[in-house]
């Protein structure tokens, strides 16, 4: 396989030497604008875990204020507004910004590592998910420097964040930043379960993969699956602050509970997309310092697997008190409780396998182990709130305030440092100081407590979430001044770590490959690993390979392993122009239509330079995975998967709100069923077309590819044109997006589709272009597959909105 | 660990067994007990309204407290931003009061700490909780759902007078 990009990654390979973050990386690899283009998934993992840090730091220095304000009654550190932006930015920038994008860092560094890839199955794609995340995250904190940071609470609860009621640029920042860290969030979770599905090095099936690369898993699917509904629901709220819809309007026929539900449906899972990462991490660490291998493995995996399923079950018990009726009440109260039966198991299992072990009590053991503790009260804190009649006296008060940092800091942060002391030398090539990474732990562990228990009290006596202040008779003075100081308390400990990890990269001791008799592929490779990860692809005999490999007993002959040539994309800096387009996106909406041309004039252009810039390198024609199957199909099933989850949403909004307009023009007025039917048609036909399309591709036909290709394209033109009819009629005759709740949900539904015939329209028309410069061989018919897929998948939506829209009255 | 005594259950393994146990079942009487015990029942959605004519709507167009039967009390309360109305109340000990109230903006709360007062109200929705105020003394309303800027002013009181 010859290679055109793969010149440079032989180059560096060749200096294997181990120092400091860069000190593995070769000649052409230095300077920043190698960080920018690089596709690297292990400079891609820093990138992630150094932004997590800073941002972690940001969100810190917003605790610290709070808490200085809440420490005595009657205080003024701040304003009373920039107190609420405090709270708010807090909550968005840990979950956002700091907690997910650090499991992210693990995700890119360790995964590929531990299946024993060469990188990701997209490595372009995974740094455009990197550097849309970066904007995302500038773009929100640039809310402070025109003064107008958030303050809608980080679930911002409609109807306060409506126009009416939040009339600054405040929410605006919110929303466009979560929407596009959202489409990061949503391009690397394909991007891994593409990876961990079809990357795997021979021999590892599924259950011998290690239990951090299943709850990798996990936790995409979770994220493919729950980011549609919030997405959804924020397109609502920009609607309505943008266009005057009537998604969030109450006196329009609008409920609010459909804000909650949506965000809540994506909210529940998101506590399981913090924490799975971090229970896959202690699955790691206890078994390697406990020299045993983890007790019940395949019953951790299932468990975290049934977490998932769950996960999607519970979200309405942040809502017992919004009055959904005792039916409901009562399903997801079961649920909750269910949830903690998988979640028990795998605390359990965790001690049998610290039992009788030859335990090494490291600073990553110290964080393990303090996981399982903190944890366990952050979840026994938790079934309490499927008690609807306990969740009442606790809902919105500090209860809950202490259990989501238990489970957060305890739970996910908690793993997050016991990754970073474990895998460390990994990265770096150099250990941390052992006796100050004990010092943190103590520091953090005594502090966290200090600052957090007593908030269970504080919520019991009555203290509400998000008050600026309190009156001194309360009673709740004293528990805040601790709280307070536990609080400075966390903030040294972080401090210990980050003077530690300054040390260790400066003079740190140098780390062999296997530092701490490790059991997983990771540790087969040198500290840090070479640009290509592994000289040879390992051979898989079974769970914890490498310890087998090292101590036997093997199961059966090892497969061989896999003497491919190493081919290494070439850095690429269309990831970055991407995402710069899409901040101007998000820039312009605030402040100019221009602005918002121009960004969507630089984000289509990186998007065709990106996605032809490999269109003729031979080594990248090919992308079967371990599956069997083109990793850029996968990856467009598991897309599709997410958008049935997003027009599923729409289309259960427009049901839920069916007859709710208290104005006309109604539906039935005003649908014309036979021209749609025609449009319909015309649509299905367009499918036929494509399947003509993809087979005169794949056996050459450049003549039919032509025809066929254009064909489609034209009948999805077709159908847009009597979209557009249609609305033009609709506006005529008085229904716009602003006339009422029917022509908010249908216009928003229906335009969807639309935008989504267009993007295909787009796509064929760039296919067929391609063929008509003779650029679309049989060997690309992968690329018009995958384009079917999708218009396939946009054809059988229509026929869903088609029969619940127009022929269900 | 493996000798075959397989039928033999150790204490230490009793030690995790029964706790496993207890704790569902602990929790399942909890749920029984403040549920039937201590009549403490979820807010359900009783009514709906237009949260632009609350004023004109009953029970809201005569609001306040109003006694229904002696220790029995009904209080008619609307919230906006931020305060509510009626934010004061007086009832002897020993009585019941029904509380119906809406919001007439944003989403707020009513928290009511030390009686099972805790409903989110919601604009468009009329909410019902019930609590018996038995100890004669002030019991703060708090609005607990982030509703704004003064959402930390937003409060009032029940006064529980001695029962003359």
């Amino acid at each position: 396989m010859g290679h055109a990009g793969g010149m440079r990654g032989h180059a560096s390979a060749q200096s294997g030497d181990v120092g400091g973050m860069g000190g593995h990386l070769g000649a052409p690899h230095v300077g920043w604008r190698s960080w920018v283009t690089t596709v690297d998934h292990k400079r891609i993992g820093i990138l992630y875990g150094v932004s997590a840090f800073v941002f972690l730091l940001v969100g810190g220095i917003e605790a610290l204020l709070i808490r200085l304000q809440l420490a005595g009654p009657g205080q003024a550190v701040v304003s009373a507004q920039g107190f609420n932006a405090l709270f708010t930015m807090h909550g968005t920038t840990m979950v956002f910004l700091a907690v997910m994008p650090a499991n992210a860092a693990f995700f890119n560094y360790i995964v590929p590592l531990m299946i024993g890839a060469r990188d990701v199955a997209f490595p372009r794609l995974n740094a455009l998910s990197y550097w849309i995340f970066f904007f995302g995250a500038l773009f929100l904190n640039a809310s402070f420097l025109v003064g107008a940071p958030p303050d809608a609470g980080w679930f911002g609860y409609a109807n306060l964040t409506s126009k009416q009621f939040s009339p600054g640029m405040n929410v605006d920042f919110w929303l466009l930043s979560l929407l596009v860290l959202g489409v990061s969030s949503m391009i690397a979770a394909v991007n891994f379960i593409v990876t961990i599905l079809g990357m795997r090095a021979p021999g590892m099936t599924l259950m011998r993969m290690p239990v951090f690369v299943w709850m990798t898993l996990v936790v995409q699917f979770l994220i493919v699956l729950a980011f549609p509904p919030v997405t959804v629901g924020l397109i609502f709220l920009m609607f309505d602050r943008f266009f005057g819809t009537h998604f969030y309007d109450v006196a329009a026929g609008g409920d609010l509970h459909l804000w909650q539900h949506l965000f809540w449906i994506f909210g529940h899972p998101e506590v399981y997309i913090l924490i799975l990462p971090a229970f896959g991490i202690v699955s790691e660490v206890l078994p390697t310092f406990a020299r045993k291998p983890l007790f019940g493995a395949p019953v951790v995996i299932y468990s975290g697997v049934l977490i998932g399923f769950f996960g999607f079950g519970v979200w309405s018990h942040h809502m017992f008190a919004a009055g959904m009726g005792p039916v409901a009440d009562a399903a997801f109260s079961i649920a909750t409780m269910l949830i903690a039966i998988p979640t028990g198991i795998k605390i359990f299992n965790w001690l049998a396998t610290l039992w009788g072990g030859a335990l090494r009590m490291t600073t990553a053991m110290h964080f393990a182990i303090g996981l399982v503790g903190l944890f366990t009260i952050g979840g026994l804190s938790g079934i309490m709130h499927a008690s609807p009649p306990v969740d009442l006296q606790q809902t919105d008060t500090y209860f809950v305030v202490a259990h989501f940092h238990y489970v957060l800091i305890g739970g996910s942060l908690f793993g997050i440092f016991a990754g970073v002391y474990y895998w460390w030398p990994k990265m770096t090539g150099r250990f941390l100081d052992e006796r100050l990474g004990k010092l943190g732990f103590w520091l953090l562990f005594v502090a966290f407590n200090a600052a957090f228990f007593p908030q269970h009290y504080l919520g019991a006596i009555g203290m509400p979430r998000r008050i600026y202040t309190y009156a001194a008779g309360t009673g709740w003075a004293f528990w805040n001044l601790v709280s307070t100081v536990g609080a400075f308390g966390i903030a040294v400990g972080v401090l210990v770590f980050a003077v530690n990890a300054w040390r260790s990269l400066r003079a740190g001791a140098p780390a062999p490959a296997d530092p701490w008799d490790g059991r997983t592929l990771e540790w087969r490779t040198s500290s840090p690993p070479p640009v290509h990860d592994f000289d040879e692809i390992p051979a898989v005999s079974g769970r914890d390979t490498f310890w087998r490999e090292k101590y036997g007993p093997r199961r059966g002959a090892p497969p061989a392993p896999a003497h491919d040539h190493v081919h290494l994309p070439a850095p690429s800096h269309w990831p970055v122009v991407i995402g710069l387009g899409i901040a101007l996106l998000a820039v312009g909406a605030l402040t100019h239509l221009a602005v918002v041309a121009l960004g969507a004039l630089v984000a289509v252009v990186g998007v065709f330079r990106f996605a032809l810039e490999h269109h003729r390198t031979p080594a990248h024609a090919q992308q079967i995975g371990s599956l069997g199957v083109d990793h850029r199909k996968v990856a467009m099933w598991v897309f599709l998967g997410s958008e049935c989850f997003l027009f599923g949403t729409l289309i259960a909004t427009y049901l839920a709100y069916r007859g709710r307009s208290v104005v006309g023009p109604y539906p039935h007025e005003i649908l014309n069923i036979p021209v749609t039917t025609l449009s319909t048609f015309d649509l299905l036909m367009s499918s036929l077309l494509m399947v003509l399309a993809l087979a005169a591709v794949q056996r050459g036909d450049q003549r039919q590819a032509r025809l066929w290709l254009f064909g489609t394209a034209l009948f999805g033109l077709i159908f847009l044109g009597f979209q557009a009819f249609e609305f033009t009629t609709f506006v005529h005759e008085g229904l716009t997006l602003q006339q009422n709740l029917f022509g908010s949900t249908f216009f928003v539904l229906t335009g969807f589709h639309g935008g989504h015939v267009t993007v295909g329209v787009i796509w064929l028309l760039s296919l067929w272009v391609l063929a008509l410069r003779g650029r679309l061989a049989p060997v690309d018919a992968i690329k018009v597959e995958v384009a079917g897929l999708y218009w396939h998948f946009v054809d059988v939506v229509w026929i869903a909105i088609f029969t619940l829209l127009y022929l269900i009255p | 660990m493996a000798t075959r005594k397989a039928t033999t259950v150790y204490l230490y393994e009793l030690a995790w067994i029964l706790p496993s146990f207890a704790i569902p079942v602990g929790m399942l009487v909890a749920l029984v007990v403040t549920a039937f015990g201590a009549g403490i029942h979820l807010p359900g959605q009783e009514r709906r309204i237009d949260p632009t004519k609350v004023a004109e709507t009953a029970p809201f167009d005569t609001p306040g407290l109003v006694e229904l039967a002696p220790g029995q009390y009904e209080v008619r309360m609307t919230a906006q931003i931020w305060a509510f109305a009626p934010n004061e109340i007086r009832v002897p000990a020993g009585s019941t009061v029904h509380f119906w109230a809406t919001s007439k903006d944003v989403v707020h709360g009513l928290l009511i700490p030390k009686v099972h007062v805790n409903v989110m109200l919601l604009p468009g929705q009329v909410a019902h909780a019930v609590a018996r105020f038995d100890t004669p003394g002030e019991y703060p309303i708090i609005c607990h759902e982030y509703c704004g800027i003064a959402h930390h002013t937003m409060a009032g009181k029940v006064i529980v007078e001695a029962a003359r």
